[in-house]
């Protein structure tokens, strides 16, 4: 049961961290793992595999795009970039979800 | 391989037109190598920042499946993933695949065949247009019967079918067509006048004017027939040819047109080839050439039957008119019928009148679907039970294998993937494996459907029935090859994937307990499977036990004569030209030569012989005997020479035979037999009393004991016998009895030459001994008899090697179990025995579901059955006998290898 709604929020999150990953520029599925993490200081243990199935999600609602070209280790890698929609719907994502977390907080500090 | 892996890679590459599931795998793999790059620049040793960067990763198989859910077009993707593996499992396991392909291709090739068979007889509407609106007026399997007497209602006279036709206002129009029996055609070649070609009997039927324009049929060449056929008796000497005939006969010369072919010495000019596919509204007997019925009088002067109100030879076939039902044109025709029948007799008939039939004709008439309807439904369920035995053959080996890949799936599962996608997965296989035997099938299927034809005709050539591949056939094999693959292939797809991922992957093959096929006590899925088997086969080899013994019940049936002493020779006399006085003294003639003959004990004759196929009914009154129906006052009857009752061999019950003195002259004089003794005087003695036959009385001289003539199955019917030397209507064609001192076969030859030598002109029909004639009688029995015998043997393979396999799979999952036991001390002889007593289990088993089940279906097959009991003991015996030893002989050699191992191999054995 626990596994569950971890799962669920999860799947919302990881797509905005991965909106959040490309926010700097184009990169391919395991860079934005590492940005991901390196911003979370290594909090956030993500299975890195879950990335990819939310790439795929948002490629397909048009919030990103992709495009096969050869890796700084001149490796073929695909890379996405965030579209004009993606860009735009990061900014709405990241609103809400402080707010969010400005309740959640605003129950958990009240004694 | 992967060179060509490597090009086609690229080349897909290059037009960007690269799999999703490919571009997933080359995203996954590059992840990884970028992780794996980065533990090794962390300072991990290669293994171990693999194995890290695959933790990090996590469960690939979930994120692929993820991936492919959220692609939407996965179904198709993933079959086609499956039929690739499904085809490498099939190439890596070929011993597997061709067993299973084996027993496939023969399940569904049976299966198949026997539908051809359905099809092509009892299923497919004739090849014209609009078939549906087809009826038949008359009885169609009587499209070959000829009755003289009286006039009939299911099948009629040419004067009656034109009273039909001219009054008819349900049908648009009908047509009546009748045999045209043996005719003698030679064929010159183009511009060669001479005579001299060989005599040959193409297959001809008489038809009305309009049978070409009823059917819808028309010319692939020239013209069929039309109205001027219908004008004038023999105005119009034109035949029309089936397309298959001119193809065969004339390879399809165009200049057969108006060229001539002499048919009973009157010549006769092709005025057309029939639309191709179209061989005429007989099911069955192939027409190849069709004759207007008003040139009957003039091919068979000697018997004109076209004016004949008492003789009754066509049956009519019309087209609805549209908004009438068959039921309506019944009762309309009916009283065209009955109102002529009247109106002849100038009085009307009191009670019940005899049925005029009309029904559906859209699949034409048939005289062999009367004979082999019954055999064909009957063939068809057996099939049914091989192609059950046959899934349940293939779901055993599909499960043994699921059993060796058990590993395989829980290491699926446990990497995420989805169980309906693993039964999924393993449903293509068996679908892959099932199109693939169901391909195979048809090729079996149309060797198979062949063989039985040739099995089924008594003459060296096939029925000329149509059994090809047609949309039908091809459509049923592949619903049979679907409903196989669920049949075998799901209940092993569910087992196998029923794994309890950690008991699986930890469990050695040292456990005793319950693989997907049993353990060996337990009552696993595997001998559920192979009992099944067991009681489907008893079934099969109850029928064929069956039905062998009533083939050799009825092939020594008592049929009231000397059925092993008996030669029948049938002869034509119209060629010599005799008339009247003159005929009976050619026939009296013959048959003095032929009791000349070494060997001869005694001969007679008759005008319909013994199974001959010929009969003849009669209306009459017995003095002192009112009819409450029609029925009563008919019989059979024959026209007999001197000695008749004592040359067959038939008992004289009272008075005497026919003899030298009943001439033209004496009093008119009649045999009658028990069964006609009995319904008309009871217990009196019918000697000295009369009956009248067209206002001829006849005294009654004797009775003779029951004969039975034309059905060994059929009960004794009431018929006399007249002397021929008394009959005002000669027949054209006699047929001698020849009672022979020793093997009538002998005899043959030599009869046939002296008939011919002593008289020139007469030709001999057929020379055959009665035994022969009455064992091709039973041509339907045979059939059915040798072809569920095939299938009862097929079923008796396939239950063995089933008992086999399992009993292999058992022994060897139990190996180590016995060599325990034999360290503990067991014998070997025990150890087999105890394998042995499993597998008998097993049987009884299979055998005690197996007999109800027979019973059952027995029943179906009751009215075939002639002198045994649906519950024969010796026939349920001897079933249960060979399965038993069948069964017991597949598990003995598991047991015995099982018994042979060694304890230290066995104990090692995981």
């Amino acid at each position: 049961m626990s596994s569950k709604l971890q799962n669920d929020v999860l799947r919302g999150t990881v797509d905005m961290l991965a909106l959040k990953g490309l926010s700097a520029g184009a990169m391919h599925g395991w860079g934005i793992g590492q940005r991901i993490q390196q911003l979370s200081q290594g909090q956030l243990e993500v299975n890195q595999g879950s990335l990819y199935p939310a790439l795929q999600r948002l490629e397909l609602a048009g919030l990103i795009e992709s495009e096969w070209r050869a890796s700084e280790s001149n490796r073929r890698a695909r890379y996405y970039r965030l579209t004009r929609a993606g860009r735009a719907a990061l900014g709405q994502e990241m609103e809400s979800w402080r707010r969010f977390s400005a309740a959640i907080q605003l129950v958990l500090d009240t004694p | 391989m992967s060179r060509t892996k490597g090009i086609v890679a690229r080349l897909r590459a290059m037009l960007g037109r690269r799999s999703a599931e490919t571009r997933m795998e080359e995203e996954f793999r590059f992840h990884l190598e970028m992780e794996t790059r980065k533990n090794v620049q962390r300072g991990y040793a290669a293994d171990e920042a693999r194995r890290r960067a695959a933790v990090t990763f996590g469960g690939v198989e979930r994120y692929r499946e993820a991936m492919r859910d959220g692609r939407g077009t996965r179904s198709l993707e993933e079959f086609w993933t499956d039929v690739r593996y499904a085809a490498r499992s099939l190439r890596l396991n070929p011993t597997f695949s061709f067993v299973v392909l084996l027993t496939l291709a023969l399940g569904i090739g049976a299966n198949t065949a026997v539908f051809t068979l359905v099809d092509a007889l009892l299923l497919r509407p004739l090849p014209v247009r609009d078939p549906e609106q087809l009826v038949v007026v008359g009885n169609p399997t009587r499209v070959n019967s000829v009755s003289t007497g009286s006039a009939r209602t299911e099948f009629f006279s040419y004067p009656l079918f034109q009273d039909i036709r001219k009054q008819n206002r349900v049908l648009e129009d009908v047509f009546g067509s009748g045999r045209a029996s043996r005719l003698d055609a030679r064929i010159t070649a183009a511009g060669d006048a001479s005579a001299g070609s060989a005599v040959e009997h193409p297959v001809g039927r008489f038809v009305t004017g309009n049978y070409f324009s009823v059917l819808r049929v028309g010319a692939a060449l020239g013209r069929v027939f039309g109205p001027v056929e219908d004008a004038v008796a023999g105005s119009s000497p034109a035949v029309v040819i089936s397309h298959q005939y001119w193809q065969d006969r004339f390879a399809g010369d165009p200049g057969v047109l108006n060229r001539s072919i002499t048919i009973n010495d009157v010549r006769l000019t092709v005025v057309g080839v029939a639309a191709p596919g179209f061989s005429g509204e007989v099911v069955g007997q192939g027409t190849q050439v069709w004759l207007p019925v008003t040139l009957q009088p003039v091919l068979f002067p000697h018997r004109p039957w076209l004016e004949q109100r008492t003789v009754n030879w066509l049956v009519g076939m019309g087209r609805l008119k549209p908004g009438v039902t068959v039921e309506q044109a019944q009762a309309a025709i009916a009283t065209i019928v009955y109102n002529v029948l009247d109106e002849q007799a100038g009085q009307a008939a009191t009670g019940e009148r005899p049925p005029v039939p009309v029904s559906q004709g859209m699949r034409g008439m048939s005289r062999l679907r009367s004979v082999y309807a019954e055999s064909l439904t009957t063939l068809m369920i057996a099939v049914s039970l091989v192609l059950l035995i046959m899934c349940a053959n293939v779901a055993s080996l599909m499960l043994t294998r699921a059993s060796v890949r058990a590993r395989e799936m829980s290491v699926r599962v446990a990497l995420g993937a989805r169980r309906l996608r693993l039964v999924r997965q393993m449903l293509t296989e068996s679908l892959f494996l099932s199109i693939l035997g169901g391909a195979l099938g048809l090729l079996v299927a149309m060797w198979g459907s062949r063989g039985l034809l040739r099995l089924a005709s008594s003459g060296p050539g096939a029925i000329p029935l149509d059994a090809r591949l047609d949309i039908r056939v091809l459509a049923y094999s592949a619903l049979l090859a679907l409903l196989a693959a669920v049949l075998f292939g799901l209940l092993p797809a569910l087992r196998a994937t029923r794994t309890d991922v950690s008991v699986t992957l930890r469990a050695n093959s040292r456990s005793v307990t319950g693989g997907p096929l049993g353990s060996g006590r337990g009552w696993g899925i595997g001998k559920t499977l192979v009992a099944g088997q067991v009681a489907l086969s008893m079934v099969l080899l109850m029928g064929t036990g069956l039905l062998l013994r009533t083939l050799s019940r009825l092939e020594s049936t008592d049929a009231g004569l000397a059925r092993e002493r008996l030669l029948i020779v049938s002869v034509d006399v119209g060629p010599t030209g005799a008339r009247g006085d003159q005929l009976v003294q050619v026939y009296h003639d013959l048959l003095e030569q032929i009791k000349r003959q070494p060997g001869v004990a005694a001969a007679t004759m008759s005008e319909n012989g013994i199974f001959s196929g010929t009969e003849s009914t009669s209306t009459f009154q017995v003095e002192g005997f009112t009819a409450t129906v029609h029925q009563d006052t008919t019989a059979f009857y024959d026209q007999v020479g001197p000695d008749y009752a004592r040359t067959i061999g038939a008992r004289l019950l009272q008075g005497r035979d026919i003899d030298r003195r009943d001439q033209n002259n004496s009093v008119p004089v009649v045999l009658i037999n028990s069964t006609m003794a009995r319904f008309y005087f009871g217990t009196d003695s019918p000697i000295g009393r009369s009956i009248t036959v067209e206002g001829v009385r006849y005294a009654i001289i004797g009775v003779v004991g029951d004969v039975i003539y034309h059905d060994l199955r059929a009960k004794p019917v009431r018929r006399f016998y007249l002397p021929l030397s008394q009959s005002s209507e000669l027949p054209q064609e006699i047929v001698f009895e020849i009672a022979t001192a020793g093997d009538p076969a002998d005899l043959a030859v030599p009869v046939r030459d002296a008939i011919v030598a002593a008289n020139g002109s007469v030709s001999v029909l057929s020379h055959l001994p009665l035994d022969q004639l009455m064992r091709r009688s039973l041509s339907a029995d045979r059939l059915l008899a040798r072809i569920i015998t095939l299938f009862g043997g097929v079923a008796l393979i396939l239950s063995a090697l089933g008992l086999y396999g399992l009993m292999s799979y058992l022994t060897l999952r139990r190996l180590n179990e016995f060599g325990l036991r034999y360290a503990l001390g067991a014998q070997r002889s025990e150890l087999t025995g105890m394998i042995l007593r499993e597998a008998f289990v097993l049987i009884a088993a299979g055998a005690i579901a197996g007999l109800p089940l027979a019973f059952g279906g027995m029943q179906l097959i009751r009215n075939r059955l002639f002198g045994v009991s649906v519950l024969d003991p010796t026939t349920v015996a001897a079933s249960l006998g060979m399965l038993a030893t069948a069964v017991l002989l597949a598990a003995y050699i598991p047991a015995a290898r099982a018994a042979r191992v060694s304890p230290l191999v066995a104990l090692r054995s995981d």
